[in-house]
């Protein structure tokens, strides 16, 4: 089951899609797993259920999960939700990058940080 | 759906619903929040036919509600005040449900009193406000009505009783798709149980969207300006509204309506050194526009 800690002013939406889709991406949830059914994940964090299902929806949409018909939702291969990961992982690196430039370093700088980060890799 | 249309309701001089105009959709989890005396009650009131309003229209699926007696069999209100109900024994009043609400179902009575164990045999009247009010709730569910109205439904209510009627209204939700409209002061609750929420203030509506979208787009920015900036700088900033601004010493601190996106443009525009943007709480969204209506709260 997944346990987040519903708080703050993210929106519980953000922060249930967040929460599947990194265990996704860890592996917790492996390829062709089921994911729990809406009512259940409602009914254990108490939250609306059509929350859960907008979720769902999302995940699917990104990639991450494909749908059988009254069956449920289960987890896509990673080979289907890689755009969706460069994607995000492009956005988060823009965003590092840019406060990166601002607090004085250079792009040399920056470079051979990832350098150094990839040989360790 | 819901349909309220510039409904006026007054009690002697009092306006306690001032043409107020509002839709609730089918299938929804609509939280009504507002101040004391907003009119929360009123509304809700009004919605299940105890009262008439004095001007406008309130339908439910286009046909009005007042002295509908076939419309009314389709809602439940669980009030604030379980007076009613005080001189029966839950027994009396699972009768009484039944004969009124064609829909009612002994199967689901069984299945939520075998999770209270309420007594069925004492007066409503030797029971705690709490367990009323678990009695009137599991009677409402019972009816198993299209609306189900709920007013402060959750106060009086132990947190472990909170989880399971929770849970009890995320079943009839998914079952049956009713339509819930809940009142409460607790916006974290309401903030978890519902999917749209409205707030109304001095008998009008301020807002009413879906939860998702109303929290997304209020922020707290801390930043830092290498000139002074006012409130009115941001007049030309596309897409944002600042909804307060305060500088201490080279901090500014601002309340900030927007996307992310959209204030992290409009903060370096003004060269701002960093910014650090928070999405607001519920509460402190409740906050900042029950004073963007005039209600002033502070103590300085």
């Amino acid at each position: 089951m997944f346990a987040i800690q519903i708080s703050g002013g993210t929106p519980i939406s953000e922060q249930l899609f967040t929460h599947i889709s990194e265990l996704i991406i860890s592996g917790a949830l492996k390829e062709n797993e089921k994911l729990p059914a809406v009512r259940e994940v409602a009914r254990e964090l108490a939250i609306n259920p059509n929350t859960v299902q907008k979720v769902y929806q999302l995940l699917e949409q990104k990639g991450f999960t494909y749908s059988l018909p009254g069956k449920g939702s289960y987890v896509k291969g990673r080979a289907d939700y890689q755009d969706e990961l460069r994607q995000s992982a492009t956005e988060d690196f823009t965003v590092a990058v840019t406060k990166a430039l601002k607090k004085g370093l250079n792009t040399e700088e920056l470079i051979n940080i990832i350098k150094n980060i990839g040989e360790k890799e | 759906m819901i349909k309220i249309q510039n409904v006026t309701k007054k009690f002697g001089a009092q306006n306690a619903l001032d043409n107020l105009t509002l839709e609730i959709e089918k299938g929804c989890a609509y939280g009504l929040l507002g101040s004391n005396g907003a009119g929360k009650s009123t509304l809700l009131r009004l919605l299940s036919g105890i009262y008439i309003q004095d001007s406008g229209s309130i339908t439910i699926d286009d046909i009005p509600v007042y002295d509908n007696p076939a419309l009314k069999e389709k809602i439940f209100f669980v009030s604030d005040d379980t007076a009613q109900f005080t001189g029966m024994t839950l027994l009396q009043m699972k009768d009484f449900v039944k004969t009124f609400y064609k829909t009612y179902n002994e199967e689901v009575f069984n299945s939520l009193w075998e999770i209270l164990k309420l007594p069925l045999d004492k007066k409503l009247s030797d029971f705690s406000k709490g367990m009323r009010r678990q009695a009137v709730v599991i009677c409402g569910l019972s009816a198993c009505t299209e609306y189900l109205l709920l007013d402060e439904a959750f106060d009086g209510l132990d947190p472990a009783m909170r989880y399971a009627v929770k849970q009890m209204l995320i079943d009839a939700i998914i079952d049956r798709g009713v339509t819930v409209i809940i009142s409460s002061h607790n916006l974290k609750e309401i903030e978890e149980f519902c999917d749209t929420v409205g707030l109304i203030h001095e008998g009008k509506v301020i807002f009413s969207r879906e939860l998702d979208s109303v929290k997304g787009n209020i922020h707290k920015v801390q930043t830092s300006f290498p000139e002074e900036v006012s409130k009115e700088d941001f007049a030309d900033s596309d897409n944002i509204e600042i909804l307060s601004l305060k500088s201490s010493g080279s901090v500014t601190a601002l309340v900030v309506k927007g996307s992310t996106e959209d204030i992290e443009k409009a903060m370096e525009g003004k060269n701002a050194r960093f910014c650090d943007i928070i999405p607001l709480s519920l509460e402190e969204i409740f906050i900042y526009e029950m004073k963007g209506a005039g209600y002033n709260y502070e103590i300085d």
